[in-house]
């Protein structure tokens, strides 16, 4: 089933909904179910100018978008059905002032083309009229001259170098647009802002949105709809203060965003500010105000670290340091304002290094260091993994390589003025130089800290190591995604490697299998062609050997004897357990109670390792007697224990030549009946050419 | 603002599977047969993908429409906002926002047609862009003259083999690239990063032998359905990619088994 959801905005009557009716998701701005709070600046304290309406319900409108979004999960990854979840099916009833407007064929079609692109999901509207106001109407109040323009400042590098190029370089009166995501934020924003009005002669005009909801809201992190709520907050000063433009300042490497890894698929990787997005916004803007209304993106071709270099040469560097970059706030502290682990935090520091303002952003701040720092296993060490193979690819491709592996690029070169080739190019230029910019920072790097790399004195799984191994380049081993040379290799082998086995058949490519005991049965019959074992001698000899150190003690070979009948006898009614190998475990449990005291009079530190493996020998051995008894003490007869031993081997067999079947085709038609024999007995009788190398097992 | 989160493969048994070969140091062959094995669910579902459809029947439209004396308004008639002439990267602009504009609101949009979309505007920039020497300032004669040539049997076989090895290499790098980098580091299976690309770049030649055996078909279906029929519809092209991913997955779970 689609992941569907109906959403009730404000006082609506629930009516008929298409999908979603069982548990419509209610959202209200105000009233008393209110659970939505939106504030900007001080409305609702003084009044100073009333919103037009229709941006009062574009504002609204963003708002409960957004919520929603949050509300609705997609699902996790759904991986199986590829992401069948992630595209959910959102349907909206939102009461508006002006439902005539909103309901028009051309502005349903905008708004829906516009969201469905940003968040990938499918929409439907029906606005209806509202009835009954809300308490207090919005209202913004502003004081002092009134800007040139407004622009969207999140109080990353990005939206500060936005800030920068337009009140300090160009002198101009701004307003900017902040969401206060978290409070986590406020000191260093307000310590933006006094550094802003230090360089310039008109200080910006702050305008702080804060959005609260009720904590069950909160179910989905990935919030692709939340530049639309900003535009749309941006929008609104703009048309209070009689502009008809907003700027979002993001490098266009963002903004474009080409994806990282092969799993991040259509908006997996953000379109909060590409192209067609804010098109899209231009076109709805236009229409709410009712007048061509701009949205523009100057940093569109510059990278990241170019845009550093705008507020460095702005004479700005002390405000690099109280940019917030970092996605992941609720592991700021005072002292690290940035994990150094997602993809900004990355990306931030490849930029400002490659722009070499390191000196204005100290590598204290960071939870992990770019290039030096341990990654831990999982997203941490795959973000900057894949972050730096996209620059290395990157960096050495072509146009036709480049066109030719990010088919996402094509979303862009109809959507930006001049043709499409003028942007192709532009577009491939940039991700040069930004890719050349992260090169760049590793090749300086790995000259800097050369000495410690062949000293492999950094941490395993920093950048530096894993861009350059110093254990393979000082071997000059070859390196290999294929299993190991068919010519080096017998035709035909059985061994582990680490914990997984791998088999060869025929002089074919071996197959890796993972650790399952039918592995370790087929091994011994590989082993011992010809030979008919009963399945509890195979079982047992397998089982001693698996637990390694039994066995050895008690002097068992590793090569499998089938005289060795000692262990479990050939006839049904026998016990369990012998009475001849019953004494020997018996005497042995002595020897080690003997061993353990003279170990424990000697007061050797050094015994104590020996000791804990005596004492779980004799663990093992005690359970092994236990087991072997039944009610009243006496001993347990084969009978039933051997069916049950016979069928324990058959199915780890037959399991074991399930995925054999899976893998090796030649291998699983050559281990069929009579050459493999499941049953009373097992055995495995090839032609007589055929021989099998099995390394012995490494005790671990 | 833009950010990216990646994520990992689920924990059942199956997918377990594809991360154990991984570290187990299976090769390319193995690891394509388990992933394609704890995917067939979804790869089941091809056949019905409005995304992989229209994208295959838009593929199947471009040589037809450079046959046609006037090559903008065919591409136009088969849904390609182009000029009266244009340039390889409009085409492919085009080519792009039709699959968009036939999906809109995202109605019957999934990550496979999505994977589908972007593997044949890469095919048609490298196929096209190989043949025109160039993607930037291309003439609009030389783009209708290299996409005319894809029309023969031999071609569209090629261009079709080209395709679907790009789709199946992105719909296995979707899987496995949630496992591979877990590998990475010091002790790991792959001990640096260029290990880890040399395994992608496997990966893709054991996709590109894989497709080879879209080529020994698709050639003589183009050629017969259009003569037969007078062109090719888009339920024709749901046939053909119905035909082609079962083949291609069969290929993948019974060729990795052979040898």
């Amino acid at each position: 089933m689609a992941n569907e959801r109906a959403i009730l905005c404000g006082a609506v009557p629930v009516g008929s909904l298409p999908f979603g009716g069982d548990d419509p998701l209610q959202l209200h701005l105000w009233g008393p179910a209110e659970n939505i709070k939106l504030q900007i600046n001080d409305i609702r304290s003084h009044l100073l100018q009333d919103i037009p309406s229709r941006f009062h319900d574009l504002v609204e409108i963003a708002t409960y978008v957004y919520v929603a979004d949050q509300a609705t999960t997609r699902g996790g990854d759904g991986v199986d059905v590829f992401g069948e979840n992630w595209r959910r099916k959102l349907f909206f009833r939102i009461p508006v002032r002006s439902p005539g407007f909103w309901n028009q064929e051309e502005v349903l079609a905008q708004l829906i083309d516009m969201l469905s692109f940003l968040s990938e999901d499918e929409y439907f509207f029906d606005f209806i009229k509202l009835a009954g106001k809300p308490p207090s109407q919005l209202h913004l109040e502003f004081g002092g001259d009134a800007p040139e323009e407004v622009i969207l400042f999140s109080g990353g590098l990005d939206s500060l170098g936005g800030a920068i190029q337009e009140a300090v370089v160009a002198q101009r009166r701004v307003a900017l647009v902040t969401h206060k995501s978290t409070q986590k934020l406020a000191r260093r924003h307000r310590k933006l802002e006094q550094l802003l009005a230090k360089h310039t002669a008109h200080a910006p005009l702050h305008i702080p949105v804060v959005i609260n909801k009720n904590k069950g809201l909160g179910r989905e992190y990935t919030q692709r709809s939340r530049s639309f709520l900003y535009a749309a907050l941006a929008a609104t000063v703009a048309e209070m203060f009689g502009l008809s433009r907003i700027r979002f300042y993001e490098n266009g490497v963002v903004s474009f965003n080409l994806p990282v890894s092969a799993q991040v698929v259509g908006a997996r990787a953000t379109r909060t500010t590409h192209p067609q997005v804010i098109n899209g916004f231009a076109e709805l803007l236009s229409l709410v105000a009712a007048k061509r209304f701009a949205v523009e993106n100057p940093f569109l071709w510059k990278t990241k670290a170019e845009v550093i270099k705008v507020i460095t040469a702005a004479k700005c560097e002390e405000m690099i340091k109280f940019a917030t970059s970092c996605s992941h706030t609720w592991e700021m502290t005072k002292l690290r304002t940035h994990c150094g682990t997602c993809s900004q935090c990355i990306d931030r520091r490849f930029a400002v290094l490659a722009a070499k303002a390191e000196a204005h952003d100290p590598a204290e701040s960071y939870g992990v260091d770019l290039l030096t720092g341990e990654r831990t296993e999982g997203e941490p060490r795959t973000m900057l993994a894949s972050y730096v193979e996209m620059a290395n690819d990157v960096a050495e491709m072509s146009a036709l390589g480049f066109f030719g592996r990010y088919g996402e690029a094509s979303r862009i070169l109809k959507h930006l003025n001049g043709s499409p080739d003028t942007t192709a190019l532009q577009l491939f230029e940039l991700h040069r130089r930004h890719a050349k910019c992260v090169t760049d920072v590793v090749d300086n790097a790995i000259a800097q800290h050369r000495k410690a790399i062949r000293k492999r004195l950094l941490p395993g799984s920093c950048l530096l190591r894993l861009v350059c191994d110093s254990s393979l380049a000082a071997a000059g081993a070859p390196v290999s995604h294929q299993p190991r040379s068919v010519e080096a290799l017998p035709d035909n082998f059985m061994r582990l490697k680490g914990e997984y086995w791998a088999i060869r058949f025929g002089g074919n490519e071996e197959r890796i299998y993972k650790p399952d005991i039918g592995f370790h049965y087929l091994r011994v019959l590989l082993q011992n062609p010809g030979t008919t074992f009963s399945a509890s001698k195979l079982d047992c000899h397998v089982r001693r050997r698996i637990k390694g150190t039994i066995g050895a003690a008690l002097g068992v070979a590793d090569d499998f004897s089938p005289d060795n009948s000692i262990i479990l006898g050939d006839l049904e009614g026998e016990d369990v357990i012998g009475p001849e190998y019953e004494q020997s475990l018996r005497a042995y449990l002595e020897e080690i109670d003997e061993m353990i005291a003279a170990a424990r009079e000697s007061g050797d530190l050094a015994q104590v390792d020996k000791i804990d493996e005596l004492e779980k020998q004799k663990l093992m051995i005690k359970s092994m007697l236990s087991k072997a008894k039944g009610l009243g003490g006496r001993n347990r007869r084969l009978g039933d224990e051997r069916n049950k031993v016979r069928n324990r081997v058959g199915n780890a067999i037959r399991r074991t030549l399930k995925k054999v079947e899976q893998y090796d085709k030649p291998l699983s038609e050559h281990l069929q009946r009579p050459v493999l024999n499941l049953g009373h007995t097992v055995s495995y009788i090839p032609r007589s050419d055929l021989t099998w190398s099995t390394p012995p097992i490494e005790k671990t | 603002m833009g950010h990216t989160r990646l994520g990992d493969l689920p924990r059942t048994r199956k997918w377990q599977e594809v991360v154990g070969l991984i570290e187990g140091g299976a090769g390319t062959a193995q690891i394509a047969n388990a992933t394609i094995t704890a995917a067939e669910r979804g790869l089941n579902l091809a056949a019905e993908d409005k995304g992989l459809v229209e994208t295959v029947w838009l593929l199947t439209q471009l040589p037809l429409a450079a046959k046609s004396n006037d090559f903008a308004a065919a591409l136009r008639s088969a849904g390609l906002d182009v000029s009266d002439s244009p340039s390889l990267m409009e085409v492919v602009g085009a080519f792009s926002d039709a699959i968009d504009r036939r999906l809109a609101n995202n109605y019957g949009r999934t990550d496979l047609g999505e994977m589908a979309q972007m593997a044949a505007v890469e095919t048609v920039s490298k196929v096209i862009g190989a043949r025109t020497r160039s993607l930037f300032g291309t003439r609009p004669d030389d783009v209708k003259e290299a996409l005319s040539g894809l029309a023969t049997n031999r071609q569209f076989s090629s261009l079709a083999g080209d395709f679907f090895s790009s789709l199946t290499n992105k719909c296995l790098d979707y899987f496995v690239s949630r496992a591979v980098s877990y590998h990475v580091g010091e002790g790991r299976r792959f001990g640096t990063l260029a290990q880890q690309g040399e395994f992608a770049g496997a990966l893709a030649t054991h996709c590109r032998e894989a497709s080879r055996i879209i080529e020994e078909f698709s050639g003589g279906w183009f050629s017969k359905t259009n003569w037969e029929k007078g062109g090719i519809s888009r339920q024709d092209a749901a046939g053909f990619a119905h035909v082609a991913m079962r083949k291609l997955v069969a290929e993948l779970k019974e060729g990795a088994r052979d040898g």
